[in-house]
């Protein structure tokens, strides 16, 4: 079965959310042409702040692999995050 | 010579929504200047003539103009609206769904009910359940979980109204014999009926275990109050929230100490909201290795909920504490209670260290 991709862009401040998994954006920066973005993991088993560079992937046991896509600073800063759904586990 | 009279709607909200932008930088900007300020080793009596002009003089200029600028968008909104409203009169223009904002709609103060916007990136829309909670658990300020909009502003002012005076959110909305829901908001003072389709989209806020609630139907009216569009709701300040939840004065100040916000709290619902980080002091998540025990989100609102004497758990000893509900929800799981990013209790000096703002109301309970 394809595992689902779900990509999109939101503010700093804000909590998207990819199936069961929401992720709040702590905050985003540039510094020196590095652009990084601070993120709060929010599964069922407890928060994890992490940061990611752009381009950056981690994977977030029983939901999938979320990927920093870019970080955006001018106006209103906000982070690109693409969410690639782990396969479900064949039943029996 | 040009004798057209009117304007491109769609011009005057692009306008509206530059002025309220840039309102929103200037206060950032502000805060920025204030707390770099309160931050850095500058002594000397140069340093207190700045100091003492930037608190008196230049500070409350910027906040002014600040505000000016929002008022100045939410008049180029109405106008927006006008103009819809009288193209759509005279048989010419557009007009789309569910765009009325305050006192537009059917001429009757009642807006006509749609999705604030078809391709709004907020995803799917569903349809909200039958049954919508308004019971006290429902109206909790800890039971919501902000979406993908950046609306902590309006979440954390809707937040407060409901832990202050439950009954008035119960009282301020109601579903139609059609299913649509009906919030009633305020313009200036006065009542304005917004009347949504009973859909939201799948990025809306919910409640803590993520099912629709009443704030996904005030979120969504909120949306056509201030544009017509969700992501009018990117970016704001709770007093401009809380003004359109309660039609009450509002109030909008500094940091303010404990005694301040208790006496705030006495009398009505209260925000905060945090500083923005000054440039260099983002460098604190730079480093991967860096365990960040903060908990605290910059640029955020929070509901304030009380001010309590309690045991601090990081010294033993019992003091002042402040309890701020963060928009986002708790986390269901099991976890370090300590470590919590859905509330937080904080010191005074924790609070100041971190908080510049406060947002309030008068009560709605008289």
């Amino acid at each position: 079965m394809d595992s689902t991709s779900l990509t999109l862009t939101a503010n700093q401040g804000s909590q998207p959310q990819f199936g069961s998994l929401r992720v709040g954006i702590i905050d985003v920066a540039t510094f020196d042409g590095v652009s990084k973005a601070r993120l709060l993991l929010r599964p069922s088993t407890g928060d994890n702040a992490c940061t990611l560079t752009e381009g950056d992937s981690i994977t977030i046991p029983e939901h999938g692999v979320l990927t920093l896509i870019k970080v955006t600073t001018e106006g209103a800063r906000s982070a690109t995050l693409r969410f690639q759904a782990s396969e479900p586990s064949e039943g029996g | 010579m040009n004798s057209m009279l009117g304007a491109d709607p769609e011009e005057l909200r692009d306008l509206a929504r530059c002025a309220l932008k840039s309102s929103e930088h200037l206060a950032k900007a502000t805060q920025l200047v204030s707390g770099t300020l309160g931050q850095a080793k500058w002594l000397g009596p140069d340093a207190q003539r700045f100091k003492a002009r930037w608190g008196s003089q230049l500070r409350p200029l910027l906040m002014t103009v600040g505000k000016d600028l929002q008022e100045v968008s939410s008049l180029l909104k109405q106008n927006a609206e006008e103009q819809l409203r009288a193209s759509a009169a005279d048989g010419g223009g557009t007009s789309k769904s569910g765009s009325g904002g305050p006192g537009g709609g059917d001429g009757q103060g009642r807006d006509l009910p749609g999705n604030p916007e078809a391709d709004d990136g907020m995803g799917e829309y569903h349809d909200l359940p039958d049954h919508i909670p308004l019971d006290d658990k429902a109206l909790d300020p800890s039971n919501m979980e902000q979406g993908q909009l950046g609306d902590c502003w309006f979440l954390a002012a809707a937040g407060a109204v409901a832990k202050h005076d439950p009954d008035w959110i119960r009282e301020h909305m109601k579903q139609n014999d059609d299913g649509t829901w009906t919030v009633t908001m305020y313009k200036n003072g006065k009542p304005v009926e917004i009347t949504v389709e009973a859909s939201v989209p799948d990025g809306a806020v919910t409640d803590a275990s993520g099912r629709d609630n009443w704030l996904a139907i005030y979120e969504k009216a909120a949306a056509e109050y201030f544009g017509g569009d969700y992501k009018d709701l990117d970016g704001g300040f709770s007093d401009n929230g809380l003004a359109a939840i309660t039609g009450k004065d509002t109030d909008r100040s500094g940091q303010s100490d404990f005694n301040e916000i208790d006496r705030k709290l006495q009398d009505g619902p209260v925000a905060v909201g945090t500083e923005t980080k000054p440039d260099d002091s983002f460098r604190w998540f730079w480093e991967d290795e860096q365990i960040d025990d903060n908990r605290i989100v910059p640029d955020h609102a929070y509901i304030v909920d009380s001010i309590e004497t309690r045991e601090n758990p990081d010294t033993g000893d019992r003091e002042r504490m402040i309890h701020l509900i963060n928009p986002w929800g708790p986390n269901g799981g099991e976890y370090d209670g300590e470590k919590r990013w859905g509330d937080i209790w904080l010191t005074e000096d924790q609070y100041k260290e971190n908080f510049d703002s406060v947002y309030s109301s008068k009560t709605t309970k008289d």
